[in-house]
């Protein structure tokens, strides 16, 4: 019987971690920060208050497909 | 108008549910059950980050200052993701090592030093203690709202001291967290009950906002858009929309602030590290705790606004989530949302309480009374009860001082900006801790040096400046710099000016942090017990890091009896007697058995001890019981550095290569010496075979052979035969050499007469090739030795010496001589003697000297390993060199007795 291998991925869960963190990074930080700070609203909701809280929720939205993730997925142990 | 009695009844029903909450939680982590074991519990805990500060702060902040309040929730919210690589990590460690708190940490990671713990300690007292305050200055604030609505002014120093509720409150918490934070001496041990009062507290204080949020939203407004809406026709609100202008190095500064803020502050610490049950419930931290703040800080927006559009100035922005229920009469909502303010305070105070206490004993009293008083410390049985009430004292002392700012200060500037200021304060613990988890080079004196410079700039920057601004120090100071220096302004140092006091000063004193620790760090070296510490801290989650990640490095040891007795003197009977016994029973040793503690037990009892009163000084008492000391800096390099394991590896590996190298190139030689071998004794075999058949047929086919020529045929016909013999026999008696089947007779024998039968056998030999024989044997007493066996052995040394010198003019000595009790053979030729490269391949089977290709070799290649295979069955040696006038000689030496 034949089974097709597979490489792990190379790179596992801390990894997935650090990068969502670099994504926080340019959400929350300036220069990304500065194109939101406008005077505008949209829905009625200002541009700055859409863009962090938004911005912010993905972010958690991230994070936790990334730890609670299948073990498997995860290319190494811990 | 909700009556006063009303809401301190309230206020202390809700108090004394937390005490029945956490009586429960303890009751079940006593059964076994625990209820906090579960991340979300974790996660709910963690949540004490959120003080009053963010329950009525953020809603005043965000009516200044629109968004500036979110940086500090987005930096926590930032820091775990890097979970695995610092929180996680410090989770780790600290479960390990049974850390009792950041500064404990601290003075773990660089060598266990008391030093580092004590300036620790003693910068988060300065710096956080006053957080506590404020605390209790917002339940106050709130009470005093509350009772007195519409007029929110009164100071709370025109309340009567024994008619305050605050000092209820405080009493009240001070007894939590005395009765719920030392239940047990070790301080490593989980607080199980508070956690999940703290836990429960989380949800309130959650609940309460949300349901404030959604009442001012929804009820008073018609939804998120309708506010923002009715705001943006406000200029002065709708300026909160943006970032202005100089914000941005404030809101990175902040971003970065509460990321530092949030993994040092000693009550996170103390709920993160300190009381994890398990450390997978990190992972769910990650994105739930993030959402936790999501969900307290989606409302505070709109509050502020919806706030400053119904009372503008008229009433303090901090008491809007609680004005604007109660200017709409919703009595049971302004009660809940005091009640989830008091969440929000009681369980910072808690929380706070329990780990400053904490370090305040470990870390700052209990090693200066085992200094200043070891000999009085000494000589009692039982410490762990005047651990527990330093603990207790301590615990008192910090929320009765709380209570008494608040009286005496609590309308000052310095205490409204404790919040941030604590936050730069517990910054200033990062490099050391964050350093110390991941460069393994920091050294004890970089992260003082860092701490302490740190400090100093905050100080300057920041405290000093706002107890002037207090009035308690000239204002000039804070306006004009010390002494009037323009250069020493504390709020623009350096001519930096243009950031908000807090930036300015996070920039100075991490400057001078991170700059001090690394530089004095690169300059200054490791102790043994520093580099120690610093690999198990730094590769604590490297599966091939050191064993079990705990330190087995005592080379000393102690007599079980005295680690015992100390034990027992800091962690109690029952304590010591269950760690001791645990520990036996997992490696079946009876410690009755045992007086020498190994290096492994003795590490056992120092983390005993560390849980209790702190890792620097548990070491110094394992250290006053036990002999010797840790292994040296060249031993721990070694042991440690995988640098240099690798290179061991590599050089193991190297030189097993290198053997199994040399292994195949000898069974080649081997191979090829048998196929040699094999080649020469086919050909030994086939010419006398060739001369025997030859003559046999002359013979044959003649019989009129004349009988003196039929006499000589015969003759060789009998010979070749006899060789053919000899060489059958030689083969065969290798074989059972080999294979160890051959059969011994030991007795006594004079070894002078068996050299003189042998001699007397091969006389022929020498007559036929006219070669000479000098013989010197001395009269030796008689030895136990199997007589043929060593006959065989002169005479192949006598036949092999005359096939190798000239016929007619060889000369060939024979020695017997005495060596000890045995005997020395010695038989020298005056032939070509042997290569020197030979002279130990010569005793090779099959091996036969000099080119088989070209010389017709004149042995069978069996004679000397047989005689070598003999001499050392019969315990002697035998060799070959070359004489110092030519020639080979042998020599064999023999003892009295063969070895049994």
């Amino acid at each position: 019987m034949s089974r097709r291998l597979r490489l792990t991925r190379p790179s596992g869960k801390p990894e997935r971690l650090a990068a969502a963190f670099l994504l926080g990074l340019a959400l929350f930080l300036p220069p990304l920060l500065n194109v939101a700070s406008r005077d505008a609203l949209v829905g009625g909701i200002p541009v700055l208050v859409l863009w962090l809280f938004g911005g912010w929720l993905a972010l958690i939205v991230v994070l936790a497909l990334v730890v609670e993730g299948k073990p498997d997925d995860d290319g190494r142990p811990r | 108008m909700i009556s006063g009695p009303v809401v301190v009844a309230i206020s202390i029903a809700y108090l004394l549910m937390l005490f029945a909450i956490a009586w429960i939680g303890d009751r079940r982590a006593a059964q076994g059950r625990s209820l906090i074991d579960n991340p979300t519990t974790y996660v709910l805990s963690m949540a004490v980050f959120c003080t009053s500060w963010t329950f009525y702060g953020s809603v005043g902040r965000a009516a200044q200052g629109g968004l500036a309040f979110l940086p500090i929730y987005l930096g926590p919210t930032l820091v775990v993701a890097l979970s695995s690589v610092i929180i996680g990590k410090m989770v780790h460690i600290g479960r390990t090592h049974r850390i009792t708190s950041i500064a404990d940490f601290i003075s773990a990671r660089y060598g266990k030093s008391p030093v580092l713990g004590g300036i620790v300690t003693i910068i988060a007292v300065a710096g956080i203690m006053p957080y506590i305050s404020l605390q209790l200055k917002a339940v106050s604030t709130t009470l005093t709202a509350v009772l007195d609505w519409p007029n929110v002014s009164s100071p709370i120093t025109t309340i009567p001291v024994l008619g305050d509720t605050v000092l209820l409150v405080a009493l009240f918490l001070a007894a939590f967290a005395i009765l719920f934070g030392t239940r047990h001496i070790d301080a490593s041990e989980h607080h199980q009950g508070m956690v999940l009062a703290i836990a429960f507290e989380s949800v309130i204080k959650l609940v309460a906002f949300l349901a404030v949020g959604a009442f001012v939203t929804y009820h008073l407004h018609d939804g998120f858009a309708d506010i923002f809406l009715k705001a943006a026709d406000n200029p002065d609100l709708r300026r909160l929309f943006t970032l202005q202008g100089s914000a941005y190095g404030d809101w990175v500064a902040l971003v970065v602030l509460s990321m530092l803020a949030f993994t040092c502050l000693p009550r996170q610490f103390q709920v993160t590290v300190v009381e994890n049950t398990n450390r997978h419930h990190v992972d769910r931290m990650v994105w739930l705790f993030p959402l936790y703040l999501l969900a307290i800080n989606i409302f505070v927006l709109p509050v502020a606004l919806a706030g400053r559009m119904a009372f503008g100035d008229s009433v303090s922005p901090d008491l809007y989530v609680l004005a604007l229920p109660l200017s709409q009469g919703a009595e049971a909502l302004t009660l809940l949302v005091f009640l989830g303010g008091l969440s929000a305070a009681a369980s910072m105070v808690i929380v706070e309480t329990i780990a400053l206490s904490t370090m305040v004993c470990n870390d700052l009293v209990m090693p200066l009374l085992l200094r200043l008083r070891w000999l009085g410390l000494s000589s009692r049985a039982d410490l762990s009860g005047l651990l527990l009430g330093i603990r207790r004292v301590t615990m008192a002392v910090v929320i009765l001082l709380g209570y008494a700012y608040v009286r005496l200060i609590g309308d000052s500037y310095a205490l409204a900006t404790i919040g941030l200021t604590s936050f730069a304060a517990a910054a200033q613990f990062a490099p050391a801790l964050i350093g110390g988890i991941l460069w393994k080079g920091a050294t004890e004196k970089g992260a003082l040096a860092g701490l302490l410079a740190g400090f100093a700039i905050w100080l300057y920057t920041l405290l000093l400046p706002n107890f002037a601004r207090s009035g308690w120090l000239p204002v000039e100071f804070a306006e004009q710099g010390l002494a009037g220096i323009e250069f020493l302004k504390p709020y623009a140092l350096f001519g930096l000016s243009g950031l908000e006091p807090v930036t300015h000063s996070l920039v100075w004193s991490m400057l001078a942090n991170i700059g001090a620790y690394v530089l004095v760090s690169l300059l200054t070296g490791h102790t043994a017990l520093e580099r120690i510490q610093a690999s198990l801290f730094v590769d604590a989650l490297r599966p091939t890091g050191p064993a079990h990640g705990r330190s087995r490095f005592w080379r000393g040891t102690a007599s079980v009896a005295e680690l015992r007795a100390l034990c027992v003197r800091f962690v109690g009977l029952d304590g010591a007697d269950r760690a001791f016994a645990q520990w036996a029973g997992q490696r079946g040793i009876d410690l009755n058995n045992l007086s020498e503690a190994d290096p492994d037990l003795v590490d056992m009892a120092e983390t005993l001890l560390a849980g209790a009163i702190g890792t620097a000084s548990a070491r110094v008492m394992v250290a006053s019981v036990s002999k010797g000391e840790v292994v040296g800096l060249d031993e721990v390099m070694e042991i440690l550095d995988e640098a240099s394991q690798v290179i061991a590896y590599s050089q193991r590996l190297e030189a097993a290569t290198a053997e199994l190298k040399d292994a195949n190139k000898r069974l080649q030689e081997l191979d090829h010496m048998k196929d040699d071998f094999i080649s020469t004794v086919t050909h030994e075999l086939r010419t006398p075979l060739t001369s025997i058949r030859s003559f046999s047929e002359i013979l044959f086919d003649n019989p009129e052979m004349n009988p003196d020529q039929r006499q000589e045929f015969l003759s060789i016909v009998i010979k070749e035969s006899e060789r053919l013999t000899r060489l059958i026999n030689q083969v065969l008696d290798m074989a059972k050499l080999e294979s160890g089947r051959m059969t011994w007779t030991i007795r006594p024998a004079s070894p002078r007469a068996l050299v003189e039968d042998s001699i007397a056998a091969t006389h022929a030999l020498f007559e036929d090739k006219g070669v000479t024989l000098e013989t010197d044997l001395a009269d030796l007493p008689e030895m136990d030795t199997d007589a043929d066996k060593f006959m065989q052995v002169v005479l192949n040394l006598l036949s092999n010496a005359v096939k190798f010198v000239e016929p007619g003019s060889g000369r060939v000595s024979l020695g017997l001589a005495a060596d000890g009790d045995g005997l020395r053979l010695r038989v020298a030729d005056n032939g070509t003697g042997l290569p020197s490269d030979s002279l130990e391949k010569v005793f090779d089977r099959f091996l036969q000297v000099g080119d088989t290709m070209t010389n017709k070799p004149k042995g069978t290649g069996l004679g000397l390993a047989i005689s070598k295979t003999i001499v050392e069955h019969l315990g002697g040696r035998i060799w070959a060199e070359n004489g110092p006038q030519g020639g080979a000689v042998f020599t064999v030496t023999l003892p009295r007795q063969p070895p049994s």
